[in-house]
């Protein structure tokens, strides 16, 4: 006989969820190295996500890539749609055109308001949301600083907590004006770590109970930028 | 004669380790009345624990010496009183033993139920659940959690505003079974706002059957199994009054 009590089901039933925007460089200056270990990082993204039993339930993606479509050099596009992390795909990342972070950030705030009406309206509750913005480069669109400004506002009023990160040549000072805190800089191309980390962190999130504060493993992919 | 018990297991850590324990639980019977109270101390603060056995504490005493007597209306005034008592108790002590302790440090929600033998009396701050089930096992009457916005947002009587979120309930005392959970519990016993059969049942079932100390000492291993933290990583507390 079983030590626990019988015929009864252990499962969750709040249908939590962590939504988690990740915005991409994928401007020209990305071309080569970065651009593959950035896609190489996503894979290890999806990997990680995938093998974690919390996480891969709780965790949705959003994927936006900044850069050039057919027509314009400037343009932020969803390459990933919400999806449960278990469902996660990673998306390529191609390199092309400028670095249109505000666009992008515009497209991240809107899209977590409508997730979170949809939330709302299904009765699942939910963590407050991520927004990660990974550059090489410096902000290139006209009303950068006017998103920059609203993402650190609703930052404030605890609508999203933003993650601003550069490579080595990306140009902090404006990086920081997209949140509250000091952005981090990712050393080495190191997008492997830089993904891994990710995953490690949006797994602590979408697990921190009632009245905690999030603690976010150690960052060892980067640093904050002197 | 009814069943009356509770107990309560700790979380793990991300480190699956076991952690302190900063859920507290009380019951009293008093000449057949009944008092359960679960409170459950932040997890952020220096001395969420300490906080939720106090305010526990001084809850049933508070009720225990009116419990005869006990109207809504009094009901209603002797846990404002206790509450405000706490929080000036708690905060001159922060004060007098170190500058770095503040009254938040000391969070924790409140559930008190009062079962007399016409009425039953709630008071509810926060998350965790109160809920009573008829004999078909069916839910009849509830306390359902208050969050924030967000689910890892809710109230404490810590807070300034804590008088905008208590919130009370007078029910007639006509159910089968009443539990009382934290919100490490209420993943599993609540879908929403309707009860998931498939946990609670077998529970009720199990302690109808079998002797307090099997009951509780299989709840807390059921509780804390892998399977269950796998859910949820926080402290489990559960009492039951079971007619």
């Amino acid at each position: 006989m079983s030590d626990l009590i019988p015929d009864l089901v252990l499962q969750d039933n709040t249908s939590q969820r962590l939504p988690c925007v990740i915005i991409v460089d994928g401007s020209t200056s990305m071309n080569g190295k970065a651009i593959k270990n950035l896609n190489e990082g996503l894979s290890v993204l999806e990997r990680e996500l995938k093998a974690d039993d919390i996480a891969s339930m709780r965790v949705q993606i959003l994927v936006i890539r900044i850069g050039a479509d057919g027509l314009r050099s400037e343009h932020a596009e969803v390459l990933t749609d919400w999806t449960d992390a278990i469902d996660f795909s990673a998306p390529q990342i191609t390199a092309n055109g400028m670095t249109p972070l505000g666009k992008g950030v515009k497209l991240g705030l809107k899209k977590i308001e409508e997730q979170k009406k949809l939330y709302r309206n299904n009765q699942i509750t939910y963590n407050r949301p991520w927004m990660f913005i990974i550059t090489d480069g410096a902000p290139t669109d006209r009303d950068w600083e006017t998103a920059a400004a609203s993402a650190r506002k609703a930052e404030e009023q605890g609508k999203v907590v933003m993650f601003p990160i550069g490579t080595e040549d990306a140009n902090f000072e404006n990086l920081d004006k997209f949140s509250t805190r000091s952005a981090m800089m990712l050393k080495n191309l190191d997008f492997k770590e830089l993904f891994v980390w990710l995953s490690q962190s949006v797994s602590v999130g979408s697990q921190t109970e009632i009245g905690s504060e999030t603690q976010l493993p150690a960052a060892s992919w980067g640093a904050v930028p002197s | 004669m009814a069943i009356l018990n509770g107990i309560s297991v700790p979380g793990v850590d991300r480190h699956k380790k076991p952690k302190e324990n900063q859920d507290y639980l009380s019951f009293v019977n008093i000449n057949g009345l009944t008092i359960l109270v679960c409170a459950d101390g932040a997890g952020s603060t220096k001395h969420g624990a300490i906080g939720s056995k106090f305010i526990s504490k001084k809850l049933i005493n508070g009720l225990s010496s009116e419990i005869d007597n006990l109207s809504e209306e009094r009901f209603r005034s002797k846990i404002l009183e206790t509450v405000n008592y706490s929080r000036t108790v708690l905060a001159r002590y922060s004060r007098i033993l170190n500058e770095d302790i503040l009254l938040k440090d000391f969070a924790s929600t409140i559930i008190t139920v009062v079962i007399t033998r016409k009425n039953v009396f709630v008071a509810h701050l926060g998350d965790g659940a109160a809920i009573f089930l008829d004999d078909q096992n069916k839910l009849i009457k509830s306390s359902m959690p208050e969050n924030g916005e967000y689910i890892n947002q809710t109230y404490f009587f810590t807070n300034s505003d804590w008088e905008e979120h208590l919130r009370f309930q007078t029910l007639e005392n006509d159910f089968e079974t009443c539990l009382v959970m934290s919100d490490g519990v209420t993943p599993f016993a609540l879908k929403g706002t309707e009860v998931f059969p498939e946990f609670v049942v077998p529970i009720i079932n199990f302690i109808r059957n079998s002797k307090p100390e099997i009951s509780k000492a299989t709840l807390a291993k059921t509780l804390s199994s892998p399977r269950s933290l796998s859910v949820s990583t926080d402290d489990k507390t559960l009492l039951w009054y079971i007619k």
